[in-house]
């Protein structure tokens, strides 16, 4: 039997090639996430790791009488503003990255052995801010450590027994950085992609068909219309395809670029681990595109279906966004969920953790078979005389 | 050969057709009148296999449009009232993409699409793409791409209407050669112009049924009138409402 599948597809395809907005929305779209990536990466590195080596910005307020104290400062690269009194607005502005206020009677203090309250400012919205509040928080703490051994071994004590605890933090993530947060962000924009990349094409062989009223005298030729309901489908996973690898490929390339920190994630990013992105997402693909045939079947117009489709990749990209600031350890039951499983796998390959090849597959099957099933749905939309004349 | 038998529907509270019968024989031009809402383009529909009667039969050379509908869609060529082309394929391609959607091999394709592209006279504008093509071109494209695979019945919906009179000439003898081939033709129109030189048989609905059935000649001899819009609007009632 002749099912126009094959005739379809190359049609579609021709005509989306040929479309330039449509080109151009495929093309560009997938490159804003490895855009948007690389420039925060670099920017991030560029803040963490050539601040420390800039002479951190302090205000103090009555630096005249701390003298020891200040020349321990500068001593250790830290440039002194003498203020009258800290304003925070100073801080907050990023003035200065941060701000110290000693009290009047600090000479007094130190030579009756009193506490003294030693303010720090800082604004954490700003990493440079936060990165000199920690080095000066450091700093001070260092001096007043230092001040208490002198004291205590004034009066014939061992200063260990006065410091119980040796705390050291031991770094799980290998050479990881903060920087590494930045590959949870990763998964949400393929996701994007598989959502996006074929909507346009969904639209115009559907809505746009019924429109244009090119779908009748197309429904009369001798092929069933699942046929070319199918071929219309491959057309839109072929297009998601070339979005996903063009994402794939930027994300590479913007990591490469983005510095020492980008470069280590470009690593992982390596061509057998982007082959396996493309195979778990083969299937995502697959179940998109029959979702948004199915809505742009269902709906009035082409610019009803259009609001729908622009606002449907948001909701799987949903539980990849939680991801971010909420990781999750993977589970074989979440790897059966569309997008969740294969947002779960992608954000392992990413951070070169590497994907288990049972998971991979679980994913795939169940989203093949959620596939399966709605390509039978939109197959019998496709029988419905509202398809061809709207609603 | 296409007839139609007891043929209902209905949109929501619209009844479109209404029990309509009648018969459009081979080698017979037939002409489906009526009034704006009559039913003609639901006829066609319901014939050329993209909707379905509510209740009734139509068949195409013996073969039921809801049963037999590859059966029935191997044997039509249909021209909708929409002509409905993409704006990003040309003439050309418009009409190859149908031919293979038919199954045509690519020597027939190309010798049919020839000789379509020359009786049409396409040949100014086949390698250009459809954004932009006049009424009468978007016409000869949806007429040639309806022709490819040589049906033996044709449903065409306004097949002259935007044409110049060359064009029309043109598509008349395409019209001509598929009747004396043995085909079956079937045509809407609203130009009784068109109707007097292409018509052979007319069939007039109103209300969704058949009101008129005959030969250009027996409809006049029916209703006392000369010219066919005389005729057409004594049988759809209008003329007496035209006389006060």
């Amino acid at each position: 039997m002749r099912t126009g599948v094959l005739v379809v597809f190359l049609k579609e395809s021709l005509d989306n090639l040929r479309d330039r907005r449509a080109l151009l929305l495929g093309l560009v779209y997938p490159l804003l996430g490895p855009v948007l990536m690389g420039v925060m990466i670099s920017l991030a590195t560029s803040v963490l790791t050539s601040k420390p080596e800039k002479p951190i910005r302090l205000a103090v307020e009555n630096a005249s009488v701390g003298a020891d104290l200040i020349a321990y400062l500068r001593k250790e690269g830290v440039e002194i503003v003498a203020v009258d009194a800290v304003v925070e607005e100073a801080v907050r502005r990023g003035r200065f990255d941060s701000a110290v206020t000693l009290p009047a009677d600090f000479m007094a203090r130190i030579a009756a052995e009193r506490p003294i309250q030693v303010k720090i400012f800082i604004h954490p919205a700003r990493l440079g801010s936060m990165v000199a509040g920690n080095r000066v928080f450091g700093l001070l703490d260092t001096y007043s450590r230092q001040l208490g051994q002198e004291r205590l071994i004034r009066r014939g004590i061992d200063p260990a027994s006065a410091v119980p605890f040796q705390i050291e933090s031991v770094n799980v993530a290998g050479d990881a950085t903060i920087i590494d947060v930045f590959t949870f962000m990763v998964p949400p924009f393929f996701i994007f992609t598989i959502f996006m990349g074929g909507v346009y094409l969904a639209l115009d062989t559907t809505s746009g068909e019924r429109e244009r009223g090119s779908l009748e005298p197309l429904l009369v030729n001798p092929v069933p219309r699942w046929g070319l309901m199918v071929g219309k489908f491959l057309s839109g996973v072929l297009f998601t395809c070339i979005g996903i690898i063009v994402q794939l490929i930027a994300f590479k390339i913007a990591f490469q670029l983005a510095g020492v920190a980008g470069q280590s994630l470009a690593r992982n990013l390596d061509l057998s681990t982007m082959g396996l992105v493309f195979l778990t997402a083969l299937p995502l693909m697959r179940f998109a595109v029959a979702i948004q045939i199915i809505v742009a079947i269902g709906t009035k117009s082409f610019k009803e279906a259009q609001t729908y489709l622009g606002l449907l990749p948001l909701v799987p990209a949903i539980p990849g966004m939680v991801l971010v600031f909420a990781p999750v350890e993977a589970q074989g039951w979440m790897m059966a969920l569309p997008t969740f499983g294969q947002t779960l796998i992608f954000g392992q390959l990413v951070r070169g953790e590497g994907a288990a090849l049972l998971d991979i597959l679980i994913s795939g099957a169940a989203t093949m078979l959620a596939t399966a099933l709605l390509l039978v749905i939109a197959a019998r939309l496709y029988e419905r005389e509202p398809l061809i004349f709207g609603r | 050969m296409i007839e139609a038998s007891g043929l209902s529907k209905t949109f929501r509270s619209v009844r479109a057709l209404d029990g309509l019968d009648f018969r459009a024989e081979d080698v017979t031009v037939t002409a489906l009148l009526g009034r704006n809402g009559a039913g003609k383009t639901t006829t066609l529909r319901i014939l050329y296999t993209v909707m379905k009667p509510d209740s009734g039969v139509a068949r195409v050379d013996g073969y039921d449009t809801v049963a037999d509908r590859r059966d029935v869609q191997k044997c039509i060529g249909a021209l909708a009232d929409t002509r409905g082309l993409y704006p990003r394929l040309t003439a050309l391609e418009h009409i190859r993409y149908y031919g293979r959607l038919h199954g045509l091999d690519k020597r027939t394709l190309d010798e049919r699409t020839r000789e379509l592209v020359a009786s049409l006279d396409m040949g100014e504008f086949a390698e250009r793409r459809a954004k932009g093509f006049s009424k009468g071109q978007s016409l000869k494209v949806a007429l040639a791409r309806a022709l490819i695979h040589r049906p033996r019945n044709l449903l065409l919906d306004e097949p002259t209407s935007g044409l110049d009179i060359a064009s029309t000439r043109a598509v008349r003898g395409l019209i001509r050669d598929v009747r004396d081939d043995g085909g079956c033709v079937l045509f809407c129109s609203h130009s009784m112009r068109e109707v007097d030189a292409l018509a052979d048989q007319i069939v007039v609905l109103s209300k969704g049924r058949t009101a008129a059935f005959g030969t250009p000649d027996e409809l006049r001899r029916q209703t006392g009138q000369n010219d066919l819009e005389d005729v057409f609007l004594a049988i759809t009632g209008e003329s007496e409402r035209a006389a006060t």
